[in-house]
């Protein structure tokens, strides 16, 4: 009676089975190293926005206290940030912006403002005494 | 007992196939995604360098009467559009470089800004001590045998109202006690101890200007050659007079360089040569170790052979001067400046750091713009150099 035919089948199973478990760990380790560094790519993209959405803030604003009273302007902000709302604060000098977790800041010479930065249509309009914001 | 049929030769090499093919993908999408995190940084710099230019161009800044202790939004323009030269100074004479970049709202970006016409840097009159041999306080080294009365830089500021230090290692010691200097640090007869000094603070003290009158100090000297260089690089002036001009040729690679001749005449009167010198007047120099060719500026020519012994480089946002010999032969009227017009005269338009050929991200802001230059009323292209 012959007995090759069950052990070739035993051994052919183990290689099989050695075979899916080298790959998972190829292919586990490889997503992961590339998922790390396209979350970190995607994170700075992100920041990039952010801070130059700031920059464009500081700058708007910075033009309106040097234009001095009577100077007003529309501009337009990205609706999002990596697809999250923001928000925006201005005070003593800094462009605070907010968004899902993150901050980021610019510098102004405006010390405060009357308003409210908000993502899209922005009106500034330079009283005087203080820059208002309509948004 | 034969083995399985799982890992056939076909098998591997269709694995290995595969697994290249997996990786080149992979490969692709990172760079892909990289490049684009680069655009998006290159992008922000891009907008950085624009609204740089656009304050700087299109208002007067804030306060709209700023200076260098009130400013706070950077403007050069003045209502008729020509840039003000009072504004210009005063961003020259902002505190340091860092200062300037604060003031800018760059930071931490690197900035230069330089405003030109027909490739050439435009000069105006520089004020309230901005311009010429530099403003700010001066560092003044000195060595040689000779006695403090004897070198004219010494001379020039001890009846100036310009701060100033003073570094000495000359064998000879009189006569410290009376200058005008801010400090003295006397390393009498130990050139080393004096650049070593000289040059470590260069980056501690408000030094605008550093002169150099036969210090003897050579390349090996100097510890701080980097910090040297960078002083120069973003507006710092030297002025080397005297012997040992290798120190200068070495460092900044000047050059290249002939005997000089004791005789020359005045090709362009300038911030380092004495007021009561003319165009043409000769002059018969004490010493002359070298002659230099390929200098920006000539000041002085020599007579018969080609090369300059007193002239001007532009390094950077800075510039070195070379004077053959602080002194006439005979003695009698000094060769340098013997007042402090020096210090307060033309200015450069170039602020800031210039572009080294390593940086990563650059991008350029260019306007025109119309200044009131030493040749008068000019159109010109101001540009916003933002890097990293």
């Amino acid at each position: 009676m012959s007995t090759s035919r069950p052990s070739r089948e035993g051994q052919t199973a183990l290689e099989f089975l050695a075979m899916m478990v080298f790959l998972m760990i190829l292919f586990t380790g490889t997503y992961s190293v590339l998922g790390e560094r396209q979350t970190a790519a995607v994170e700075r993209q992100v920041d990039l926005q952010a801070a130059a959405v700031a920059d464009r803030i500081g700058y708007e604003l910075d033009l309106a206290l040097t234009q001095g009273e009577g100077y007003s302007r529309e501009f337009e902000l990205r609706e999002t940030i990596g697809g999250s709302s923001y928000n925006v604060t201005v005070q003593n000098g800094t462009v605070a912006l907010e968004w899902a977790e993150s901050m980021t800041f610019a510098s102004t010479a405006v010390r405060g403002i009357d308003g409210n930065v908000t993502p899209g249509r922005n009106e500034l309009y330079n009283t005087g005494e203080e820059i208002e914001v309509t948004g | 007992m034969r083995a399985g049929q799982m890992f056939t030769s076909d098998l591997v090499a269709s694995m290995v196939i595969f697994l290249t093919v997996l990786n080149l993908g992979f490969f692709a999408i990172q760079q892909s995604v990289t490049g684009q995190s680069q655009f998006n940084e290159q992008k922000r710099m891009s907008q950085q360098a624009y609204q740089t230019g656009d304050l700087l161009v299109r208002t007067p800044g804030y306060p709209a009467d700023w200076n260098r202790s009130t400013v706070r939004i950077v403007g050069l323009a003045s209502e008729d559009q020509v840039l003000n030269n009072t504004k210009l100074s005063e961003l020259r004479l902002i505190d340091d470089y860092t200062a300037q970049r604060e003031a800018l709202g760059v930071l931490p970006s690197e900035i230069v800004i330089n405003v030109s016409r027909n490739g050439s840097t435009v000069e105006v009159p520089g004020q309230n001590g901005a311009g010429g041999l530099g403003d700010g306080a001066v560092a003044v080294l000195a060595g040689g045998g000779d006695a403090v009365a004897d070198h004219a830089f010494i001379d020039a500021l001890n009846s100036s109202e310009v701060t100033w230090d003073l570094y000495w290692s000359s064998s000879e010691e009189g006569g410290l006690d009376a200058l005008t200097a801010r400090s003295v640090y006397d390393h009498t007869t130990d050139r080393a101890a004096m650049a070593d000094d000289m040059f470590g603070n260069l980056s501690d003290v408000d030094y605008r200007t550093v002169l150099a009158e036969d210090a003897g100090v050579t390349v090996d000297d100097v510890a701080a050659e980097g910090e040297l260089s960078s002083f120069i690089e973003e507006g710092g002036t030297l002025v080397h007079g005297g012997p040992d001009p290798a120190f200068i040729r070495d460092l900044f690679d000047l050059g290249p360089t002939s005997s000089g001749e004791t005789s020359g005449f005045v090709r362009e009167t300038g911030p380092v040569l004495n007021e009561g010198l003319e165009e043409g007047d000769a002059l018969e120099f004490a010493s002359a170790p070298m002659a230099f060719d390929g200098a920006d500026a000539v000041y002085v020519n020599g007579t018969t052979e080609p090369g300059c012994l007193v002239c001007r480089w532009s390094i950077g946002a800075g510039q070195v001067f070379y004077v053959a010999d602080t002194h006439m032969s005979g003695g009698g009227q000094s060769v340098f400046t013997d007042g402090t017009a020096a210090f307060s005269g033309d200015m450069r338009l170039v602020f800031g750091s210039p572009v080294p050929d390593d940086a990563t991200q650059v991008a350029v802001s260019s306007r025109s713009v119309i200044v009131n230059s030493v040749d008068g009323l000019q159109r010109a292209r101001l540009r916003v150099i933002v890097w990293r």
